[in-house]
């Protein structure tokens, strides 16, 4: 009991999951998107409604009610016994920014996925990961009855780089769901030039963790840079 | 067996808030970062008689689950509680090294790049 744990380096059939955000704004089709291509499980959170959520949440006969349980979408793909692929969807309300920036420490890249109806839901969403330099792709999911636009009108929309990939998709449909997921990874691997460094923002990308016997530096993880700060201080966030 | 409509066990909710089973606190002890998809293992075979009446039944569920390594939103999926107070009780089960987070994989760029690929070959394969 209590023995120190090996430090060494881990072996090649070790489990290694990756991390990929679902965001978009609230209602897109984040949650229809993570159960189309994976085993979908409960996450829950529990956090505080605050000043800002009044007049956004409807508050009205749970008067005093100062925190909210908040289930976050959260699928698993798994592939073989090694590699297992995480989906968490972003909560879409603004006042959830600060779980972004923990649930974006070490991610592979994320996908945003937008409604042509309300195109300007996935503004922050975009602004947030062009900040934090985390590849996206931006996916829109056609909705019945939304006026049709093609995925350059969309890129010109949202003001995109060209190297962002984007395109339409049924977030209820498998084969739609997995090309978008393909086509981040692709873009991920395509942003590391010569598949060095960049190819994983951080060694964090592989479900890192300082161990506890170590100095750890919460304050000063490699990636992203901006976000160290806060999240280190994630845990006092609530 | 009659039906009754009501809600039973954890249908019906918690019956403590969340933060009442970390005694209030809401930031995790120690230098651990534990990232959602942190993968974390128990460090011995599981407790015996003795041993369990030291924790509490919710570290004792977590030690239980940390039996078979699991990233940590596997964990907080498995024991139904919102993940910040599974946190702070990995923390503390961490801090006693009951538990310990497996060192993640070494910053090789190819080897990078090459898991990479195949998660690329595995979504192909769906």
């Amino acid at each position: 009991m209590g023995s120190v744990p090996s430090d060494g380096p881990p072996e090649d059939n070790q489990f290694t999951p990756f991390k990929i955000l679902v965001a978009g704004g609230f209602g897109v089709g984040k949650t229809t998107l993570v159960s189309t291509i994976s085993e979908i499980r409960p996450l829950r959170t529990e956090e505080a409604l605050t000043q800002k959520s009044i007049g956004v949440d409807d508050l009205s006969g749970v008067g005093d009610k100062t925190t909210t349980t908040v289930a976050m979408d959260f699928g698993r793909i798994t592939m073989g016994t090694r590699l297992a692929l995480y989906l968490f969807g972003t909560p879409g309300q603004d006042r959830f920014w600060f779980m972004w920036d923990d649930l974006s420490y070490g991610a592979l890249g994320a996908v945003i996925l937008a409604d042509t109806r309300r195109l300007i839901d996935c503004f922050p969403s975009v602004d947030y990961f062009e900040r934090r330099q985390l590849p996206f792709v931006v996916a829109v999911n056609v909705f019945d009855g939304a006026p049709h636009y093609d995925a350059e009108d969309v890129r010109i929309a949202l003001d995109l780089e060209p190297t962002v990939p984007t395109m339409l998709c049924d977030a209820r449909q498998r084969s739609s769901v997995k090309h978008v997921l393909v086509t981040l990874v692709e873009h991920v691997l395509a942003s590391a030039p010569g598949g060095g460094q960049g190819a994983l923002r951080d060694p964090g990308a592989v479900g890192q963790a300082s161990l506890p016997a170590a100095p750890a530096h919460p304050e000063a993880p490699p990636w992203p840079p901006a976000a160290a700060g806060s999240y280190a201080s994630m845990g006092s966030a609530k | 067996m009659p039906q009754y409509d009501r809600w039973l066990d954890r249908e019906a909710g918690p019956v403590v808030r969340p933060y009442a089973l970390t005694g209030g606190r809401t930031d995790p002890v120690g230098d651990a970062v534990l990232d959602v998809i942190s993968v974390i293992a128990a460090t011995g075979p599981p407790l015996t008689r003795a041993e369990a009446a030291k924790f509490s039944p919710e570290h004792r569920k977590l030690l239980r689950l940390c039996q078979v390594p699991g990233t940590v939103a596997d964990v907080a999926a498995d024991v139904a509680l919102p993940l910040g107070v599974v946190r702070v009780l990995l923390a503390d089960l961490i801090q006693q090294k009951m538990i310990t987070v497996l060192p993640r994989r070494a910053p090789r760029p190819q080897a990078s790049t090459d898991l990479l690929k195949e998660v690329l070959d595995g979504l192909r394969a769906l």
